[in-house]
């Protein structure tokens, strides 16, 4: 979404211009700071850095389809279970490297994707999200019913990875990567005809099919890049924790994705990463403010029903009061005030 | 004089409502031709029916000799077919120049692979587009200075121009254009009959528009159908359907 | 033959919950075509509300009916109009992630309130099992699909004749015509909105009744969605045909099939009806104009 070209504009000054010193001198800065950094952190740091980093995918990936796309998805976790069992079991049985089960979750999560895409897009209205919601509860269902080969509840375990010889900051650079590679792969996505037909479609089917777009294959393909990216994420998530069971897959991680793009920023790369951060950081937040005020009571009967009320207020509250997300609120801060979800009539 | 467009015997209900009867007419290659006729006379209906949004419940639609009733709405473009929208149908989350480039998508070869990589050939794809798009289109238009900024809040006059542009990428054979005058100044409807002059006379645009004000239509174009109640009641030279009395009665009577 | 009859039986009888729950669910989408997906939480509160005032506050269990059905309407009330009133203008999407967001801090603060413990509701259901000929039903299901029959019943009758009925009916085949016509629009979102809420608060109770309630009693809404799908998102008559058929449905296979096959059945049926007719047996197909 291009902005106004004001000097001050904060996301312009982030966004890729050409010719810009400041710009390259930032993204140099910002490259060293990720290479550089496992040297000066403690592990635990090291360990957020890669699960922000995993969050991130696959929030890029939502955005893709629910920001982008305007295709609302709640079953965006079955994606990340996808992948990560497929690639789980791919290194299991078939001792592949790593880059290869990671490909192989993301295209198997992908084709499960657009499989749940195709009855549920060919209709207008919610029946997408209808659709997401049955591969949600279908996907669980065969995670932890099919024991014999996902191990049912009690999951899949998987050996220790040892990348470059560098042990848990090898993972960090595979991660941190990955997760370049794929935020550049989207933005890219913007700059040509696949970008802007999701827009067109999200915002006027009728207008985007006079163009000659293919709305179904448009929306199919925003659904499928969508789950791609949680496959990939997923499958880095399994390597991670070592460990994959169907309850990592649930409802409220999805309701989690779904919070971050609309915090962060639906339609928004930027807004893609500041949500991923903040709500990957915000269940940590929440633990050490609660470890304070309760000074040590029993917590967890009550860790659960906050998340939900905060992950469900976050959503609302942003969809209410700053429908660009965090992104908007630092537009808003440097004066610029536009709307993002105003019906073109209104 | 070739036909590009004919239209026979088409009928439109919605739900016992009949919105066009027994519509019938014929665009010439080459010509500008215009639809008029008071509110609700079935105008944007038979645009519609012709785009493909809508089912007729009898009739046919032809083409450069394609029977167009059987191709699925979104192949229009590629036959090279163009059509603008009452509302303005811009995308306000994309720029100016973002909008226009879209009207190049059926002619663009990138998909989500190349794309994600941007190399090579999306890369130029690109390059070249928006260049072609700066020499031939912004400039002429008047568009240039505001190409980068996001379409929402542009003033209408400036928007309906935008949508020609798109229009104009798409490379069209039959431009068809729905009320490409409305809500303008008078000053700003001749600029906008003189661009449609232009890419008609360039020699490779039919143009089929729709309109309410008489004045600048009968000015603009060589052939007139006016349609009332979703019947046609006159068709012909500008001339001549100015005079009849049908039509007189239709504008002037209950219209 | 004598169990597959005993089973059918017990099928309809539980249907009828979902009965009442897409009722309330339908009655909402059709106004105002919003996809409500706080619908299970509104049941799961509502069966709490009951609780509150019944047990927690001892007022007996016609008081706590009462306040059941009037704190669920205050609560859908509130959820209309401050939090789906103000995005009325946007894109469906937006709507649809409000109350899933809605959703969400229902069940969170049922949670923190009440505990993820069962919580048993008063014996409002007697006991004793039924028998038809020899055909033996459990008291409280008979009992319960008893009490859904009425409501659903007064439901459908205060739709089919009263005035408001005929608001919503108008409302929602042709909003421009009957806001020309003078009916309140807002108001009919707000109406349908209570009843949707008054209806899952009723589904709430009785299904809580027989099974105890948790915070995640919502969750038994996705086989509403079920129902709904298969009856239309429109069609007031279709669930009531489709409640009880997939109540029915759902109790054979798990007799049948297993638990866990019963748990899986909705979502094929959701999947399969969207493929094979997506309005569902008796939904309307709603015409877009451009």
């Amino acid at each position: 979404m291009t902005k106004k070209s004001e000097p001050y504009s904060f996301v312009a000054l982030v966004r890729k211009r050409p010719n810009s010193s400041v710009q390259a001198a930032l993204w140099v800065a910002l490259t060293l700071v990720v290479l550089v950094f496992p040297a000066f952190s403690s592990v635990y740091v090291v360990y957020m850095a890669c699960l922000i980093g995993i969050n991130i995918i696959a929030t890029v990936g939502l955005n893709l389809t629910v920001g982008y796309g305007g295709l609302l998805s709640i079953g965006h976790s079955a994606f990340l279970g996808v992948g990560a069992y497929v690639s789980g079991l791919m290194w299991v049985h078939l001792g592949t490297p790593l880059p290869v089960n990671i490909i192989g979750g993301a295209v198997a999560a992908f084709l499960v994707g657009i499989a749940f895409g195709v009855p549920s897009l060919r209709i207008k209205g919610v029946y997408l999200a209808i659709g997401t919601l049955a591969a949600q509860y279908s996907l669980y269902f065969i995670f932890q019913q099919w024991a014999s080969v996902t191990g049912g509840d009690r999951g899949l375990s998987l050996p220790k990875l040892d990348v470059f010889g560098m042990g848990e900051t090898g993972f960090y650079y595979v991660v941190a990567l990955l997760t370049a590679l794929l935020l550049i792969a989207a933005k890219n996505l913007f700059r040509t005809r696949i970008g802007r037909a999701f827009i067109a479609v999200r915002e006027r089917d009728y207008a985007a099919e006079v163009l000659g777009i293919d709305v179904v294959q448009t929306k199919l393909l925003a659904f499928g890049l969508g789950a791609a990216y949680a496959g990939v994420a997923g499958a880095l998530g399994g390597a991670f924790l070592r460990i994959v069971t169907p309850d990592q897959f649930t409802l409220i991680v999805s309701v989690f994705f779904l919070a971050a793009v609309v915090v962060g920023g639906r339609a928004s790369i930027l807004g893609s990463i500041l949500g991923a951060v903040f709500m990957t950081l915000m269940p940590e937040i929440l633990q050490f403010v609660l470890r304070v005020v309760s000074g040590g009571a029993n917590l967890a009967v009550v860790i659960v029903p906050l998340r939900e009320i905060i992950f469900g207020g976050l959503i609302v509250g942003f969809l209410l009061f700053e429908p660009r997300g965090l992104v908007g609120l630092i537009e808003r801060a440097f004066g610029n005030a536009e709307t993002f979800d105003s019906k073109p009539e209104a | 004089m070739s036909e590009l467009l004919k239209l026979e015997d088409i009928f439109l209900s919605f739900g016992g409502v009949n919105a066009l009867s027994a519509v019938s007419g014929i665009v010439n290659e080459g010509k500008i031709t215009a639809v008029i006729g008071p509110n609700g006379a079935g105008k944007t209906s038979l645009f519609n029916v012709i785009s493909g949004f809508y089912r007729p419940t009898g009739g046919l639609v032809t083409y450069a000799g394609i029977d167009l009733l059987r191709k699925p709405s979104n192949e229009r473009a590629s036959l090279g077919i163009a059509r603008t929208f009452q509302n303005i149908a811009l995308f306000s989350g994309l720029s100016v120049l973002e909008n226009i480039k879209l009207g190049a998508h059926a002619h663009l070869k990138a998909n989500a692979l190349t794309a994600s990589l941007f190399l090579g050939g999306p890369a130029r794809e690109e390059r070249e587009l928006t260049a072609t798009i700066d020499q031939d289109i912004l400039k002429a238009l008047g568009l240039y200075e505001i190409r980068d900024r996001p379409v929402s809040g542009l003033p209408y006059g400036q928007q309906k121009r935008i949508e020609l542009a798109r229009a104009m990428v798409m490379r069209p054979r039959l431009l068809m254009l729905d009320e490409p005058f409305a809500g303008m100044p008078q000053e700003e409807k001749h600029r906008m009959a003189d661009s449609i002059r232009q890419l008609v006379s360039s020699g490779t645009v039919t143009a089929l528009l729709i309109d309410h004000d008489m004045e600048t239509v009968m000015g603009l174009c060589d052939h007139i159908v006016v349609l009332n109640f979703g019947k046609v009641i006159a068709s012909g030279v500008p001339e001549a359907v100015r005079k009849n009395p049908e039509v007189i009665e239709a504008y002037l009577g209950t219209g | 033959m004598h169990q597959f009859i005993e089973y059918s039986i017990i099928g309809i009888a539980s249907g009828g919950i979902y009965v009442l729950a897409a009722l309330g669910f339908i009655i909402i989408y059709k106004a105002s075509n919003v996809f409500n997906f706080a619908m299970g939480e509104m049941m799961m509160l509502g069966a709490y509300f009951f609780y509150l005032v019944d047990k927690q506050l001892g007022l007996g269990w016609i008081i706590g009916l009462a306040g059941a059905l009037g704190l669920s309407a205050l609560l859908a009330l509130a959820i209309e109009r401050g939090l789906l009133r103000p995005l009325l203008g946007r894109p469906p999407v937006v709507l649809v992630m409000v109350t899933l967001g809605v959703g969400s801090i229902l069940r969170g603060f049922a949670g923190l309130i009440w505990g993820p413990d069962v919580v048993q509701l008063a014996e409002i259901l007697p006991r004793k099992p039924l028998f038809i000929g020899d055909l033996l039903i459990p008291g409280k299901l008979a009992w319960s699909f008893l009490w859904v029959g009425l409501l659903a019943g007064a439901f459908m009758v205060y739709y089919r004749f009263s005035k408001a009925g005929l608001a919503i009916r108008a409302a929602s085949s042709d909003q421009a015509t009957a806001e020309g016509l003078g009916i309140n629009i807002r108001g009919v979102f707000s109406l349908t909105w209570v009843m949707g809420g008054m209806l899952a608060t009723a589904a709430g109770i009785v299904a809580g009744s027989v099974n105890g309630i948790t915070p995640q009693l919502g969750l038994v809404a996705l086989n509403v969605l079920a129902v709904v799908m298969f009856a239309g998102m429109t069609s007031v008559g279709g669930s009531l045909i489709a409640g009880l058929f997939i109540g029915w449905m759902e109790t054979i296979v798990g007799a049948y099939l297993g638990a866990a096959w019963q748990n899986f059945l909705p979502y094929v049926v959701v999947l399969l009806m969207m493929i094979v007719k997506p309005t569902g047996l008796f939904g309307e197909h709603r015409i877009e104009r451009i």
